[in-house]
């Protein structure tokens, strides 16, 4: 059921995403992710983001793109392409999040970049790294 | 007369603006820095246990705090550390009782927080040196039992 309502969800909404993301800036270095703020508007029941998961690092590592709403639950319905990736040292590349609004007007959003730890020694503490951007959606009827 | 007009005329090619012949132009330069924040992950942290063994932390002697820095560039970004409820792997004899967690950080650097930090604190433009703690206590008459134990903290740059 969940899957059909996405795939609807998903042709109603992609001429405002289209939209929206192209209005997002695109410019991208070698940063843990960018933008971290913004504010979208879309005409749809649900809005667009692009942002630029970037590894900091020199060798490559896996990541992974979450979306939590504010009190950092996971926004269900939401879609991230590519969700898991292996990146490249000093390299960013772009990732398309669809959230639905689930039937508010505006719906605030944090997407998460999380770097996937590295393997673990014995009796260690692994410090996962995780860097969020918070995200407006406003829906204009 | 003949020699002053040719000193005239010499004069007067000397005199010539120069500059006339050169072309220049401005190439102008734009960009855009965004507001980020960037965490770059350092050494792994090392727990050991307190002498009563209802202590297993990177604060104990013989232990070591994870490291990690923090760099941004303005904006309004916060750092904190999440919750740890459980160890990632632990010894089976260990599975029957269960922990208290503390994961804390300090920071020195563009960001100052004092050791033992557990709530959010607002990062500085710049890159923050930081340390990350992770404390586990049983309680009661338990102890940790023999064997490898793995646990994750997540630091949060947002």
């Amino acid at each position: 059921m969940d899957y059909l309502n996405i795939k609807k969800l998903s042709a109603t909404s992609f001429l405002g995403c289209v939209l929206a993301i192209s209005l997002l800036p695109s410019q991208a270095a070698a940063q843990a992710m960018s933008p971290m703020r913004g504010q979208v508007k879309s005409f749809t029941e649900a809005f667009a983001l692009k942002v630029y998961p970037a590894n900091p690092y020199n060798h490559r590592i896996r990541m992974e793109i979450k979306v939590y709403d504010q009190n950092f639950r996971p926004v269900k319905g939401a879609r991230v392409s590519p969700a898991e990736f292996t990146l490249g040292g000093r390299f960013a590349r772009p990732v398309n999040v669809i959230v639905p609004f689930d039937g508010q007007k505006v719906r605030k959003v944090r997407v998460c970049t999380e770097s996937i730890p590295f393997p673990s020694e014995q009796k260690a503490t692994t410090i996962k790294a995780q860097v969020c951007g918070k995200f407006l959606g406003e829906r204009i009827q | 007369m003949k020699n002053l007009l040719k000193a005239i005329a010499a004069t007067a090619f000397v005199v010539v603006p120069m500059q006339s012949i050169a072309a220049t132009g401005d190439i102008p330069f734009n960009g855009t820095v965004n507001a980020t924040c960037i965490v770059n992950v350092g050494a792994n942290g090392v727990m050991t246990t307190s002498a009563d063994l209802q202590t297993f932390g990177s604060n104990q002697a013989g232990g070591s705090a994870g490291t990690a820095s923090v760099v941004a560039n303005g904006g309004t970004f916060n750092m904190s550390v999440d919750p740890v409820t459980s160890f990632d792997t632990e010894p089976a004899a260990d599975a029957t009782s269960s922990e208290t967690f503390t994961p804390s950080y300090a920071s020195t650097g563009a960001t100052s927080a004092a050791p033992g930090t557990t709530g959010s604190t607002a990062v500085g433009a710049g890159t923050s040196n930081v340390t990350v703690d992770l404390v586990a206590v049983k309680g009661g008459t338990d102890v940790f039992a023999a064997g490898n134990y793995t646990a994750t903290v997540t630091l949060r740059c947002e």
